[in-house]
C-alpha cells in the first residue's frame, strides 16, 4: 500500500513538472514570437529605411530675456555673459512639418539652454 | 607708337576685369563693412516717434509676434494662429481672422501673410493654398498652390510672389502666380527637396513691382520682377567665416546650417532700402560673444563709406527702446518694433519713457517707432 502511495505522488510529481514544462516553454515561445517579431519589424524599418520621413523640418530662433551681467551657458556656444538689458538670440529650435519628405525630431527652446549661472540686476 | 605697349597693357586689364565680373556677379555692388567699428547710434536713429500699446482683452491677446505689416492706419500682428489688427494711433483693437483649422476656408498652418487693398492674403504650407479674407473674415477666394511654400509676397491682385527655400518638387525658388494659381514666371532653379526651412523674411524690400530678396546665408541682394531675377549688392563684412557663393550653392541648407549654427557667419538680410545714394539694411549676423544680432548697415553708395551698428549691444540713452526692442517690420523710414509688455514696464520704469511704467506686465505687446536716418 505504502509503494502505491510512493508511485502515485512520484506520478503526480512527473505530471505537474511536465505541465509545468510545457507551460514555462509556451510562454517563452510566445515570447520569443514577440521578440522575434519585433526585431523583424525593427530590421524591416532599417533595410527599407522605414523611418517615418513625412516631415518638413523648420528651424527658428530662441530668445532668452536677460540683465546686464547675466551669464547663460547655451550648448553648442558656451557661457555667454550680457553686456546690456535685452535679449540673447541663438538658433536651434526645430518644429516638425508634416507633408514633407525628411525626418524630423523637434527641438524646444528649453533644450538649448541649461543654467543662469549669474543673476544680475532682474 | 612708343605708348602702344602701355596702353595695350591697360586695356588688357580692363578686358580682364570686365571678364571676371561677368563671370562672377554682373553688375553686384559690393558694400564693404567692418564689423569692428560700432557707430554712433544717430548715425541711424533721427527720432524716437512713440510707441502704441496694443489692446488687451481675452478676445485679442497676441501670443508672439511673428510677422507685423503696417498699412495706412492698421497695424496686422500675426502670431502662430491668427492675424489681428490694431489701429495704428491708439492701438484699439479692430478685428482679427482667426481660422486655425481643418475646415472650409481654414488654414493648419499659417505660414506666412501679405495684405494689399485691405484683403489679406494666408500662406498655407501644409494646406497648399493661400486663402484671400476681407477684413471681417469671410473668405474672398482660395489659390491652390499645388505645393508648400515658405514666404509670400503680393504685387497686386493679379500677381503673387512665392518663395519655396529649396524645399517643393516645383524646383524653382521664386514663382509668379496669378489668381488662378497660373504659373507667370519662375527663377532660381534647385536640384532637390530639402523639406527644410530655416525661418527668415526673404522679401525684404521693394520698389514699385520689383521685389529685393535675399536667402539665408546668402549675403548678396537680388532683385526679382516678372522679367528677372538679378544680383544687385553684396555685402563684405569682416566676419570669422564666409560662406562662399560657391559652397552656397553646392551644400544643402540643412548642411550649412549645422557647420555655421554657431560659428560667428553672416544669416540673412531682413530689409532694405535706398534712397538716393545711401543705402540701409537689416541684417542678422552670429557674432562670437553676443550670438545672433541685427545688425544694421548704413552706406554710401558713391563714396563707398559705411557705417555700423550692433542693436542691443549696448543701451545708448538717447534711444533706449532701439536698442530694446526687437524689429518687426518698416513703414517707409519709420522702423517699426515690440517689447514684451514685461520688458516695457521693466524698461519704461528704468528710462522713465512715458506710461509704461504704469502698464501690466500681462498685457500685450508695445509696439514702438523710430524714424531712420538715411
Amino acid at each position: 500500500m505504502r509503494k502505491f502511495f510512493v508511485l502515485l505522488a512520484g506520478m503526480v510529481l512527473f505530471l505537474a513538472s511536465s505541465l509545468t514544462f510545457i507551460y514555462v516553454k509556451g510562454e517563452n515561445d510566445s515570447v520569443n514570437d514577440l521578440l522575434s517579431a519585433n526585431v523583424d519589424a525593427l530590421a524591416d524599418n532599417e533595410s527599407s529605411g522605414g523611418l517615418d520621413a513625412n516631415y518638413h523640418r523648420i528651424d527658428s530662433k530662441c530668445e532668452v530675456f536677460v540683465s546686464a551681467g547675466m551669464q547663460i551657458d547655451i550648448f553648442g556656444i558656451g557661457i555667454i555673459t550680457a553686456k546690456a538689458d535685452g535679449k540673447i538670440a541663438i538658433d536651434g529650435k526645430v518644429v516638425c512639418q508634416s507633408k514633407g519628405n525628411e525626418t524630423c525630431r523637434p527641438v524646444e527652446c528649453s533644450d538649448l539652454y541649461s543654467v543662469i549661472l549669474h543673476g544680475g540686476e532682474r | 607708337m612708343r605708348k602702344f605697349p602701355y596702353f595695350s597693357f591697360v586695356l588688357s586689364l580692363v578686358v580682364i576685369s570686365c571678364v571676371s565680373q561677368t563671370k562672377n556677379e554682373p553688375n553686384v555692388q559690393g558694400i564693404s563693412v567692418d564689423i569692428n567699428k560700432q557707430a554712433d547710434i544717430s548715425e541711424f536713429v533721427s527720432s524716437f516717434d512713440g510707441y502704441v500699446c496694443l489692446e488687451t482683452y481675452e478676445e485679442c491677446l497676441v501670443n508672439e509676434i511673428r510677422k507685423l505689416k503696417m498699412v495706412g492706419d492698421t497695424i496686422y500682428v500675426a502670431d502662430d494662429t491668427k492675424i489681428t489688427m490694431f489701429s495704428r494711433r491708439d492701438g484699439s483693437y479692430l478685428g482679427k481672422i482667426h481660422k486655425h483649422g481643418r475646415g472650409p476656408g481654414e488654414y493648419i498652418t499659417l505660414t506666412d501673410f501679405d495684405v494689399f487693398d485691405s484683403r489679406l492674403y494666408v500662406l498655407s504650407n501644409v494646406d497648399r493654398e493661400i486663402i484671400m479674407y476681407n477684413a471681417s473674415g469671410d473668405v474672398l477666394r482660395i489659390i491652390n498652390t499645388g505645393e508648400g511654400f515658405s514666404n509670400l509676397s503680393v504685387i497686386d491682385e493679379d500677381n503673387i510672389w512665392l518663395y519655396s527655400s529649396d524645399s517643393n518638387d516645383s524646383m524653382y525658388n521664386f514663382i509668379l502666380i496669378g489668381p488662378d494659381a497660373d504659373v507667370k514666371a519662375k527663377y532660381d532653379k534647385f536640384s532637390k527637396n530639402q523639406s527644410y526651412t530655416i525661418e527668415d523674411i526673404t522679401f525684404c524690400g521693394s520698389v514699385s513691382d520689383t521685389l529685393y530678396v535675399s536667402q539665408y546665408y546668402d549675403n548678396i541682394v537680388y532683385s526679382l520682377h516678372y522679367d528677372g531675377y538679378v544680383p544687385l549688392y553684396r555685402f563684405d563684412m569682416n566676419l570669422r567665416n564666409t560662406v562662399s557663393q560657391e559652397e552656397l550653392s553646392a551644400t544643402p541648407l540643412s548642411e550649412l546650417h549645422k557647420t555655421y549654427k554657431y560659428k560667428e557667419s553672416f544669416r540673412s538680410i531682413m530689409h532694405i532700402d535706398r534712397n538716393r545714394h545711401t543705402l540701409f539694411a537689416e541684417t542678422w549676423c552670429f557674432l562670437d560673444g553676443l550670438a545672433l544680432k541685427t545688425c544694421f548697415v548704413k552706406a554710401d553708395m558713391v563714396t563707398g563709406k559705411s557705417h555700423f551698428y550692433i542693436c542691443g549691444y549696448d543701451v545708448d540713452e538717447r534711444f533706449p527702446l532701439f536698442d530694446l526692442s526687437d524689429v518687426i517690420g518698416y513703414d517707409g523710414k519709420v522702423l517699426i518694433s515690440y517689447l514684451t509688455a514685461f520688458s516695457a514696464k521693466k524698461h519704461g520704469k528704468k528710462y522713465k519713457i512715458g506710461n509704461l511704467a504704469d502698464i501690466s506686465e500681462y498685457d500685450n505687446p508695445v509696439i514702438v517707432f523710430h524714424t531712420l536716418n538715411y
